[in-house]
């Protein structure tokens, strides 16, 4: 539950907090204010509101910042720093009808998979308040990282040594590799960065549920990230497998990597989604609150 | 003299600035869903809203402090959520209920006096 006026926060996040925007370009301080306001809870500790704080990166000088995020020619552009919670606002957001959000960092667009849900009936606009932070991640959101790290680990210990001393890495768009190098840093490369988002995911799970809407979508955030990497990674060395093998450009596999990414990422956030929207339910349809 | 395109983009640079207004107005009659809202609001054809539209505004209200939402199970198929006026939503509907009439008033009087 976000907090409307900083009034609501204990007297010393409150200090906290306006310290803060006192600090702040006015021409930025009324957003930041709204950020907070969203972040946080009636029950936010002066550290929470130091970690929101902390989340939003350098604010520095307005003009400057301006100068970081806007368009050129239509195109939109953001240089501002990727947070968490940027990463969830931008990807999972089913209130926004616009399916394409400005890149999270760069020039480009990102799909906001929340409008794509919810457009394919699969989840309310409204489904929830604030998008993710109403039920804590399930356990389940591991399994794709899982099942990725698991196929890596597999497939090298099965087909492993039967690849050639030196295999294909990285994909040009007609399936042909943009450089080559040895087996074993192909397979060590693969495996960590499948094992090692996995154990981020698995990091974020166990670290609890958190307390206040900033904490789990930051929490969302991590997983979303760690996954696209874990699965992209898995198909991306499944390509090197079947190339090695194969003898051929396999061109299939960057967009498949694309896809595996955003498939499992969608599936994650759906979930949390329904999760969120049930808890919701459960709180308002089982009696007075 | 402004084309019919830019007496347009002003016509809708209206409606967006008094479409909250409807839209707290439809609360403080009954609590109501997204896309009820929706649809009352297409029966006055200056003020029609697409989906897109609502759900963002019903963030931003919900936000302001302005309504609340809450689950309730529905007569036909899912529960679904329904929106309200919080007080503070009731007091600042007053004003600007209040703030609309002394517009209006002043800019019906302006028009008269200059046709």
């Amino acid at each position: 539950m976000s907090i409307t006026d900083l009034a609501d926060l204990s007297p010393s996040a409150r200090r906290t907090a306006e310290e803060f925007l006192s600090t702040t370009p006015a021409d930025l301080r009324d957003d930041l204010r709204a950020h907070l306001l969203d972040s946080l809870s009636p029950a936010a500790t002066d550290a929470d509101v130091r970690s929101v704080i902390a989340a939003l990166g350098p604010i520095g000088d307005g003009t400057a910042r301006r100068g970081l995020r806007g368009r050129l020619l239509g195109i939109p552009y953001d240089f501002t720093a990727p947070t968490w919670d940027k990463i969830i606002s931008r990807t999972w957001n089913p209130a926004d009808p616009r399916i394409w959000q400005p890149h999270l960092f760069g020039i480009g667009w990102t799909p906001n998979l929340g409008a794509i849900a919810a457009r394919l009936g699969l989840i309310e606009p409204d489904a929830e308040d604030d998008p993710l932070t109403t039920a804590p991640l399930s356990p389940a959101a591991i399994l794709p990282a899982a099942v990725a790290t698991m196929a890596v680990l597999g497939s090298a210990a099965v087909l492993g040594r039967s690849l050639p001393d030196r295999v294909g890495r990285g994909w040009r768009v007609d399936g042909t590799p943009k450089q080559v190098g040895s087996r074993a840093r192909a397979i060590a490369g693969s495996i960590g960065w499948t094992a090692g988002p996995t154990a981020a995911v698995a990091a974020a799970l166990a670290a609890g549920a958190g307390t206040t809407p900033a904490q789990r979508r930051n929490r969302a955030g991590a997983v979303v990230v760690a996954t696209a990497m874990a699965t992209g990674t898995a198909v991306d060395w499944l390509g090197v497998v079947i190339r090695a093998r194969s003898g051929r450009p396999q061109p299939w596999v960057g967009p498949a990597a694309i896809l595996a990414a955003a498939g499992s990422v969608f599936g994650i956030l759906l979930t949390q989604a329904r999760r969120g929207r049930r808890a919701e339910q459960d709180r308002d349809l089982s009696g007075p609150h | 003299m402004p084309n019919n395109r830019e007496t347009e983009a002003w016509g809708s640079q209206i409606r967006k600035g008094v479409v909250e207004l409807a839209v707290l107005g439809l609360l403080a009659a009954e609590p109501r869903y997204g896309s009820q809202l929706v649809d009352d609001l297409a029966h006055y054809p200056a003020l029609a809203i697409s989906a897109g539209t609502i759900y963002p505004l019903l963030s931003r209200l919900r936000k302001a402090g302005l309504i609340e939402s809450t689950w309730a199970e529905s007569p036909v198929g899912p529960p679904r959520k329904y929106y309200a006026l919080t007080p503070t939503g009731r007091t600042a509907l007053t004003a600007m209920t209040d703030a609309w009439a002394e517009v209006t008033s002043t800019l019906n009087r302006i028009l008269q006096e200059g046709s």
